[in-house]
């Protein structure tokens, strides 16, 4: 816990910096030929996307080990990832719309990709639903919940290959111009860093307020 | 009427981006706010506990 005391402003000084640059980086890459300006909402929703996946593979593990070893710390990880799964994944599903409506004159289509990805991030809302209002030992169901919320993540990345889907396919990324590359990966890292910082403060603040439980049953006693 | 003739919807990109980029700020700021607000006031009545606690062990 102390390593990740000192880490935790680190990471986060530094991912704030990254999206502070971010904009610059953004503003300076060429325009795609065909969607123009808007494609630019790409730098922010693609590395959203990673950050959900990274926050629902976090809490499915997390879970997974509750499950297994019932220890608590893994229990508060599991709620921090679906936290910021749901945080992430809000980002994803509101920028998303906004380059759609543009480029392909829907707010929505009902495609593999994007109900996929509505269904993941509804099981980690369904997640913190159940810890919220379950009542003591919803924690083990919620646990379930989660590594079903980390299942579905190949299933949102394989869609556009697996189905015919409107959504561009995996392949863009490897494809960038090499001045859309720096600014794509430096928003990934920024989304990437922020996440895990993220994830130790809200895993932190769960595992404070078991130890407030706690000492407040102590005091009672 | 020829296909070529119909009507085109052409929106501006400009709005789109501003909001979604918009969106992101306010939603990583918000929650990193809200977040710092939750960590403080939780850790502040765990030591107002932990020091009521201490105040009752001593004699």
């Amino acid at each position: 816990m102390r390593t990740a005391e000192r880490v935790v402003p680190v990471l986060l000084l530094v991912a704030a910096i990254m999206f502070v640059r971010a904009p610059f980086l953004i503003d300076a890459a060429p325009e795609e030929s065909t969607m123009g300006l808007v494609q630019k909402i790409f730098y922010f929703h693609v590395p959203a996307a990673m950050a959900t996946f990274a926050a629902a593979f976090a809490c499915g593990l997390a879970s997974a080990a509750f499950l297994w070893r019932r220890r608590p710390m893994a229990d508060h990880v599991a709620l921090a990832g679906a936290e910021l799964a749901v945080l992430f994944g809000l980002i994803v599903l509101v920028t998303g719309p906004l380059w759609a409506r543009k480029a392909w004159g829907v707010w929505w289509q009902w495609d593999a990709r994007l109900t996929i990805t509505l269904v993941m991030w509804m099981v980690f809302i369904a997640y913190l639903m159940l810890r919220r209002f379950g009542g003591p030992g919803s924690e083990v169901l919620a646990a379930a919940v989660g590594v079903f919320g980390m299942a579905l993540v190949p299933f949102v990345y394989l869609s556009v290959t697996l189905w015919r889907t409107i959504h561009p396919t995996t392949n863009v990324i490897w494809t960038l111009s090499p001045g859309m590359r720096e600014p794509f990966w430096w928003c990934t890292a920024a989304f990437l860093l922020l996440c895990t910082g993220l994830l130790l403060v809200r895993a932190r603040l769960e595992a404070t307020r078991a130890a407030l439980e706690r000492e407040c049953l102590a005091v009672e006693e | 009427m020829k296909a070529s003739e119909l009507p085109t919807e052409v929106l501006p990109a400009t709005p789109f981006v501003f909001i979604a980029y918009a969106f992101v700020w306010v939603a990583l700021i918000g929650y990193v706010f809200g977040l710092w607000r939750r960590l403080a006031r939780v850790e502040g009545e765990l030591k107002q506990v932990v020091a009521r606690l201490e105040g009752q062990r001593t004699p």
